[in-house]
Parts: C-alpha cells; sequence; structure tokens
C-alpha cells in the first residue's frame, strides 16, 4: 500500500532519475521518456496556473465582499483578470483585442516597473560606495576602475584605465565569482540528490 | 546505452560525490553534532522576526522567481523555519508566490509549521498569496505588499532576477531589517549592497541543516565538503598546468 507521502517521492524519483540517466547517457529507449518528463513540467504549472487564479479570486473577492481597507484595488484586479481572460479565451493568445491589451497596458506598465531600477541603482550604489571599512575602500577603488575605464573621459585621461578596469572584471570578478558558482553547485548537486531520492521531504509537509 | 561524448568525467566526479553523499547520510547521526560555521544570515532570521514582534509588524517572504530547482528547495526549508518561529510569536507571516505550482507546496509548509509549532488556528490562509507569473506584475505586487502591510522584516531567499533590487530598496525604504540569500550570481551584489544580511551561494543551500541539524542534511554538507576539496585540487593542478603550458587537465575534462 503506497501512503499518500510516497507519491510526490516516487514521482521525484521516477523523474529525476530518468533525467539524471539521460543527461549522461545516449539511449533511444530514454530520450524521449526524458523529453516527455521535462513536457510535462509545462502541463502541471498550466493546471497550476488555475489554482493560481483560484488564490487570487477568493483572497480579492473576500476583500471585496467585506469592503477591506484599499478594497477598490482588489476590485480593479478582479475586473482586469476577467476581462484578460475572457478575451484570452475567446479570441486566443494572437487575438487583436487581447495583443493591443498586452502592448498597450502590460508591456507599458512593465517597462514602468523595470525603469525603476535605474533609480534603485543609483541609490544602492551610493550606500555600497561608503567608503566605512577596508572592505568598501578596495570595492570603491574596484568600482572606480571599472566605471572610468568604460567612459570615453577615462580613456582621454589615461589609456590604462580601460585595461585596468578590464583586469578586475575578467581576473578579480571571475576568481570570486567561480568560487561562489564551485559552492553553490555542489549544494544544488546535494539538495537534488536528497530530492531524487526521497531524503528531502521537508517541502512535502512543513514538518521535518 | 551509450555514455555521452565529453560526459565521461562528469560521471566519474558525479558517482564519487554520491558515494560521499550517501556514505555520510548513512553516517549522519554519528555527525549530526559536527560543528558547522556561524552563518550570520541565518541567525539573524530570529532577530529580524524578533523586531517584528517588538514592532507588532508582519514578515514578508518570497522565494523568488524559479519553479522547483535547488534554490527553491532551498528555501522551502527557510520557510518552514521562519513560519515555525512566527507561528511561536504570533507574527503575521506573507509568503509572496511567484509560480502558481510552488503555491499550493508553500501553503503546505506554512500550515504544517502552523501546525507544528501548536498554533494551528493562528495560520491564516489569505497570507499564503500567488501574485502573478509575470515577473514585472508580481515584483510591482510584492512592492505593494512592502508599502502597505506593515511589514518589519522582508525575507528573501531563492533564484532572482531584475526585481531583487526592486525589493530590495523597497524594503530599505520601508525600514525593513532585510535578510536575502541566492545562488544567482548576477544578483548577489544587489543584495550585498542593500540587504542587512545576504546569504552567498551555497550557504543558502547549508541553510536547512544549520537551523535544523536534521542528519541527512548535515551529512549533505559533510559530501559537499568534500566535493570542494576535489574541486580545489583540480582548480590548483589545473593552473600549474596550464601555467607550465599544457593542456592535460582540460582535456581530460572535456572527455
Amino acid at each position: 500500500m503506497v501512503h499518500k507521502e510516497q507519491i510526490p517521492v516516487l514521482i521525484a524519483l521516477l523523474g529525476g532519475g530518468v533525467l539524471l540517466v539521460d543527461f549522461f547517457f545516449q539511449s533511444a529507449v530514454l530520450a524521449p521518456i526524458a523529453s516527455d518528463a521535462l513536457r510535462w513540467n509545462i502541463v502541471v504549472a498550466a493546471f497550476a496556473t488555475a489554482l493560481g487564479a483560484a488564490n487570487l479570486l477568493r483572497i480579492h473577492g473576500r476583500r471585496v465582499e467585506r469592503r477591506s481597507n484599499r478594497w477598490m484595488l482588489s476590485a480593479l484586479l478582479l475586473v482586469s483578470m476577467v476581462i484578460y481572460a475572457i478575451v484570452g479565451i475567446i479570441q486566443g493568445p494572437q487575438g487583436t483585442d487581447y495583443r493591443w491589451l498586452w502592448n498597450n497596458l502590460f508591456t507599458p506598465m512593465s517597462a514602468t516597473m523595470f525603469s525603476l531600477n535605474a533609480f534603485f541603482i543609483a541609490s544602492a550604489a551610493v550606500r555600497a560606495f561608503r567608503v566605512r571599512t577596508p572592505q568598501a575602500a578596495v570595492l570603491m577603488l574596484a568600482a572606480f576602475a571599472v566605471m572610468i575605464g568604460n567612459t570615453g573621459v577615462g580613456v582621454a585621461i589615461w589609456d590604462g584605465f580601460p585595461k585596468m578596469g578590464s583586469w578586475v572584471m575578467r581576473v578579480v570578478n571571475v576568481a570570486g565569482m567561480r568560487g561562489i558558482i564551485i559552492g553553490a553547485a555542489l549544494g544544488a548537486m546535494g539538495i537534488s540528490l536528497r530530492v531524487i531520492f526521497g531524503l528531502e521531504r521537508g517541502h512535502l509537509s512543513g514538518v521535518e | 546505452m551509450v555514455l555521452r561524448t565529453g560526459r565521461v568525467t562528469h560521471l566519474v566526479l558525479f558517482a564519487v560525490f554520491l558515494f560521499f553523499l550517501l556514505l555520510y547520510i548513512r553516517r549522519g547521526r554519528e555527525i549530526a553534532e559536527v560543528p558547522i560555521r556561524r552563518v550570520a544570515g541565518l541567525d539573524a532570521l530570529d532577530e529580524a522576526i524578533g523586531r517584528a514582534t517588538e514592532m507588532g509588524k508582519g514578515v514578508h517572504y518570497t522565494m523568488g522567481l524559479q519553479d522547483f530547482e535547488a534554490q527553491t528547495f532551498a528555501s522551502f526549508e527557510i520557510l518552514r523555519y521562519t513560519a515555525g518561529l512566527t507561528a511561536k510569536m504570533d507574527v503575521p507571516l506573507i509568503v509572496s508566490n511567484y509560480r502558481p505550482q510552488v503555491h499550493p507546496v508553500t501553503e503546505e509548509i506554512v500550515r504544517g509549521a502552523y501546525t507544528s509549532a501548536g498554533r494551528p488556528d493562528s495560520y491564516q490562509p489569505d497570507n499564503i498569496r500567488f501574485l502573478s507569473d509575470q515577473q514585472l506584475a508580481y515584483a510591482s505586487g510584492v512592492v505593494g505588499i512592502l508599502e502597505r502591510d506593515n511589514i518589519a522584516a522582508n525575507l528573501m531567499f531563492g533564484n532572482f532576477y531584475a526585481e531583487s533590487l526592486i525589493f530590495a530598496e523597497t524594503g530599505q525604504k520601508m525600514g525593513c531589517i532585510q535578510v536575502s540569500g541566492t545562488a544567482n550570481t548576477h544578483q548577489l551584489p544587489f543584495f550585498t549592497a542593500v540587504c542587512d544580511y545576504n546569504l552567498i551561494g551555497e550557504e543558502l543551500y547549508a541553510a536547512g541543516a544549520y537551523l535544523s541539524r536534521n542528519p541527512v542534511q548535515v551529512g549533505s554538507l559533510m559530501a559537499q565538503d568534500i566535493g570542494k576539496l576535489v574541486a580545489l585540487f583540480l582548480v590548483i593542478v589545473g593552473t600549474l598546468s596550464a601555467t607550465m603550458g599544457t593542456n592535460w587537465l582540460r582535456d581530460l575534462v572535456g572527455k
């Protein structure tokens, strides 16, 4: 008798095991199964989207019903979601009105959010470059070398600045990043193998 | 079944890692008391949640943009610990999700943690929120939560992309204590610059072992250390051989 909690462990073992073997070995039998396993991820995600939409409807529907604080924002979200879903279901993702909504509402709003990064990078840089410790001073000098090496003014002052900036990026930065990547890759391998072999189960119930 | 070209060395190294992983996990109970170096970011979780308790405010948790990958599983462990603490201290915990398939898992983890802490009645299903599966729509949702929902601690663990700085700067602006962790090297500088504490790369994966002292996870951590020693040895030998003008190690790894 298979316990309820053993089903996801079995799926992880079969799915992960097949993909792992397929990574190392070439097999006419295994390759299509591995390819299908990856496609199943898309199918599961599609079903899960319905769960996500149900969560949004439940939370924001309740806020509108109770006239909670800022309930009008919830109402706006629900109306937008329903209109967009109806237009999408009727016309499909290539429909004229669907594309219009996407291009003229969603895209500009996304671009607005993304553009915030320009200001946030400046404010984060000001905070990071405050020279309070010796390490911060090293960071400041490295940043100075990279930034001035990438500007026309830097080259005009001294043609060695671009070389210096490039050296910081190619040698110092890459060495540090590779160290981080090696450690992280081993950590990812460890946790992935624990999930595949069913040794990591905390995510199945929340209980250790 | 034929071994793929260029994967021979990968397979050998994988087999060595798997051997040590299973060995140390088998010996897990003997080595569970092995000291783990202090990770300030993980110690800061208690501080962050404690501060939220004192201020009578909430805790926000996000696990970034990926679905079921290694960083997300590592984040699940931290979420479980966080939810256990917020349940004990009776602090509201808001979890915002990007991936709809991750959403039910986070619900289950938080519910389980509240039940384990003996506070099942304090669990608020409406606080586990799916916001959007569009990156910047999700980002605007998180910004909304940070600005409007009275948050004192902003916890970000997982795989983040361009939204990382938007979250961190908004949290900073709202005066939140911020703890983050990611193995995405492109986002690490942003988190390091803005957050109070940051877990870098492997520290994120070590969180489960550090927080729970679970013998399986501690055993896995020791296997990772062996892996690091092997990698260090290969880096040193590779550097020396390349300096001497031979590429035998590069050729060997490529086989």
